[in-house]
């Protein structure tokens, strides 16, 4: 092979259930679904998929001997790699454990590693969809640029759709009928939102600065919420405490009529809360357990979610045997189903192609009007744009209501 | 006595020793409790097992109280080498681990970390979804249905990370990284541990 | 040497899923602690590596586990290993030969029979090495029984026989709900002939 083989990176696109992950475990050498008979190391390629934890090796105790142990020393693009570390804000990181990084940490390392292997090819399957749209672009910039020289990299992710950059597309087709959300369902309606105002909320880890310093806000159901920060600015954080699951060290929450409510007395019965990682969350063994549907269509609420989700003909499946486009809707309808006054969702599109984050957009607009609260945290700049939402931002333990222009200048600096 | 305060200041200087108080206090002071129960009060004094409060059997049951003191101390102090993460594969290598042992040792430790935070995520997502029980007995039986994920986590885990292993062949570049003569040198450890038993073989005995 | 029969003992599935299972062994302590529960999980991941991957990879999950929590947990956890190979030992006879996994009485009487096991592989430890006790509430139990005049092995044994047979018959009976409700295609890359005698997975064809 010449010195001068460039090719570009090439972008899969189609909807779900179209063999994307299929087409890119094959580029690299891989059966089609994991664990089936495998001969060790032919092939020279890599592949990350989005359980990105799983893409850590687990034999180097930090995430630079994780780099090390993948070849970085005689990776011929070393320096860019370390540049991009830099770029990335992961420097810190790479003295830590890799396992004790979050989730969108995790996604660029495995990236990074697999970049350090110089494979001939590579091929990442959804997992720079965690990335928000600048740590993205330095991402792309390394996969189009340095390691195209000796790469080949093919990429599946449905938020690239909406990226305007310089990749080579290829339209995979699904071969049937598949459960799609449905944009057209009505929200069951059977709770509304409460105005809900947080008065100095402050919250802070056993040793550490102050994540919440004082949190000032009015919650007021009709529209959907999107809640913006850069990582680490608390998001999950401010979940957690709104949900219940730990106690802010001071501040108040007030109904309309001034009463105090104390979440952490009665956890999710004011605000449910849908996390990132579905497969955590999914407890039973049945889809609709999960759920909590008892009998037939008496339950007319859940029923509705059930249809709206496009999961009738998985209901009597075990949810954790379910594809991952899947079971991030099964775990979503069941929060929802929880049909609390708020109900939080964390990156509710991610592995989903672009008709159903459509849908789903529309079923929470719709949601919103009937009276639901619903807060959405989510890197897609493009889906936010879909939900006629209110914008606020987590920023040095604060939030406030701002603009969208105003967050993409934030995120950049 | 002398030698475990010796040892504490060795644990002292390498930075470990507040490890050290959190087993004295919630592992050692129970023991001793139990100690002080089952010999000094339960059994009859006259009892040739027995002491009674203040009888010269007393010093025997003090002994081995300052005996797992003491050894604990040892153990930790000889585990010191693999609490620093950066020379693990290297402390590994060098204490005579090779092939799929080292996997085994490297995985195992770098893992806990994944395996808490799920541990983590799994309690507070059940707490989110408003499933979280108040008594004990339903918290006992809720036990299975919280662990499942967890299982599965796992196992599905297991399946990813071994094709990750062979795909990337990273069991041989785990044995190319260059073992230099780190922290943990073989025979200090090897000797340390080797004392810790022929003492603790030795006050078992006497 | 060792690497060699390492090699051909273990697949690369199973090695993987060994350090997961002492991960889980240790982090497992969390959960109980969490949950303020008067149990331990101290053998779960054990059973579990034990049904799933087969008696070596039992056994090596086991030591390993009480090794590694001798080293983030406690230091007397050391003293115990042997107790942990004895569980992968039993359960891995059990569960072949007996199909002490088939229903749940039938895990009920293995939880016992492990319970007892434990007890009693554990007393001589307790006794040369800790004086005779465990520095929890059944040293109350060890002392009532020594007090009536005793010999100290026996007390700590019948004290163990009378405890563990309530925790161990919790951990199998946990053990046995989670293979139950795994699902089934997960389950199948793990396929073993006991897994297939305890009806954790269907026979072929």
């Amino acid at each position: 092979m010449s010195e001068s083989y460039a090719p570009a990176p090439i972008l899969l696109e189609g909807p779900n259930f179209s063999g994307r992950t299929a087409h890119l475990r094959g580029f690299v050498g891989l059966p089609p679904v994991s664990g089936g008979e495998l001969t060790q190391g032919l092939s020279g390629g890599a592949f990350v998929a989005q359980d990105s934890q799983n893409f850590i090796s687990g034999l180097a105790t930090t995430g630079h001997l994780e780099l090390l142990l993948h070849g970085l020393e005689q990776c011929p693009f070393r320096e860019d790699i370390e540049r991009l570390t830099v770029q990335l804000r992961l420097r810190e990181c790479l003295d830590r454990n890799p396992f004790t990084l979050s989730g969108g940490e995790q996604a660029m390392l495995t990236v990074l590693s697999a970049a350090a292997m110089t494979p001939r090819r590579l091929a990442l399957d959804g997992v720079l969809e965690q990335l928000s749209d600048a740590s993205r672009e330095v991402m792309l910039d390394l996969i189009g640029g340095p390691l195209a020289t000796v790469c080949a990299t093919r990429l599946a992710d449905n938020r690239l759709t909406h990226f305007p950059g310089l990749l080579e597309r290829f339209s995979l087709r699904p071969p049937g009928a598949v459960p799609a959300l449905r944009p057209d369902t009505p929200w069951p309606g059977r709770t509304t939102g409460k105005v809900l105002t947080l008065a100095g909320i402050r919250f802070a880890y056993r040793r550490g600065q102050a994540v919440l310093d004082g949190i000032d806000f009015r919650l007021q159901p009709g529209r959907v919420y999107v809640l913006h920060g850069a990582n680490g600015a608390g998001k999950s954080t401010l979940s957690k405490v709104l949900c219940g699951i730990l106690r802010p060290r001071s501040g108040e929450l007030l109904t309309a009529t001034g009463q105090r409510v104390q979440p952490w007395r009665e956890p999710a019965g004011l605000f449910a809360y849908h996390f990132q990682n579905p497969d955590l969350q999914l407890f039973h063994t049945r889809v609709r357990d999960e759920l909590g549907l008892v009998g037939e269509p008496s339950d007319g609420g859940t029923f509705h979610l059930v249809h709206g989700f496009g999961l009738e003909s998985v209901l009597d499946e075990h949810p954790l045997d379910l594809p991952y486009v899947l079971r991030k809707r099964v775990a979503m309808a069941a929060t929802l189903a929880m049909f609390r006054p708020w109900t939080i969702l964390d990156e509710p599109t991610l592995g989903q192609d672009d008709a159903n984050c459509l849908a789903l957009a529309a079923f929470l607009r719709r949601a919103a009007k009937a009276g639901a609260g619903i807060i959405v945290i989510s890197h897609s700049r493009w889906f936010s744009a879909q939900l006629d939402a209110e914008h606020i931002l987590l920023r040095g333990g604060r939030l406030e209501a701002v603009v969208p222009t105003e967050i993409s200048a934030e995120k950049r600096v | 006595m002398l030698f475990w305060i010796g040892l504490l200041l060795l644990l002292y200087l390498v930075g470990i020793l507040s490890l050290h108080l959190h087993f004295l206090l919630f592992v050692w002071v129970p023991l001793c409790l139990g100690l002080l129960l089952v010999w000094g009060v339960a059994i009859p004094a006259g009892n040739s097992a027995g002491f009674g409060l203040g009888s010269a059997e007393a010093y025997r049951t003090a002994l081995i109280a300052l005996r797992i003191g003491a050894f604990a101390a040892l153990l930790q102090l000889c585990f010191v080498p693999l609490l620093h993460r950066s020379e693990l594969v290297v402390t590994l290598t060098a204490w005579g681990l090779r092939g799929s042992a080292l996997v085994l040792a490297v995985a195992s430790m770098t893992l806990i970390d994944d395996l808490r935070y799920r541990v983590d995520q799994v309690m507070s997502a059940r707490i989110a979804r408003g499933l979280a029980a108040r008594n004990t007995l339903s918290r006992v039986l809720q036990l299975p249905a919280m662990l499942r994920p967890l299982l599965v986590f796992v196992l599905t885990s297991a399946v990813r990370r071994s094709e990750l292993w062979t795909h990337r062949g990273l069991e041989r570049r785990l044995a190319q990284i260059p073992v230099e003569n780190g922290f943990g040198s073989r025979s200090v450890s090897v000797l340390i541990l080797a004392g810790a038993i022929a003492w603790l073989a030795a006050s078992l005995l006497l | 040497m060792t690497e060699l029969t390492k090699r051909s003992l273990f697949n690369q599935q199973a090695l993987a899923l060994m350090p997961l299972c002492i991960a889980l062994n240790i982090a497992l302590g969390g959960v109980v602690h969490f949950l303020k529960l008067p149990i331990y999980l101290d053998a779960t991941g054990t059973i579990l590596a034990t049904l799933l991957l087969g008696l070596p990879a039992g056994v090596i999950v086991g030591v390993a586990s009480f090794l590694l929590a001798s080293l983030v947990i406690s230091p007397v956890y050391v003293f115990f290993v042997g107790t942990q190979a004895a569980i992968a030992i039993y359960i891995y006879l059990v569960a072949r030969y007996l199909h002490g996994l088939l229903s749940t009485p039938r895990a009920i009487a293995t939880g016992i029979g492990l319970g007892v096991l434990a007890g009693v592989v554990s007393a001589p430890i307790i006794v040369l090495v800790f004086g005779g006790v465990s520095g929890s509430g059944r040293d109350l139990v060890t002392a009532l029984i020594a007090s009536s005049g005793q010999q100290i092995l026996n007390a700590v044994m019948l004290s163990g026989a009378a405890s563990e047979p309530i925790d161990k018959t919790l951990q199998v009976l946990i053990a046995f709900s989670l293979l139950r409700g795994s699902p089934k295609g997960l389950l199948e890359r793990f396929r073993n002939p006991w897994l297939v005698g305890n009806g954790f997975l269907k026979a072929p064809g």
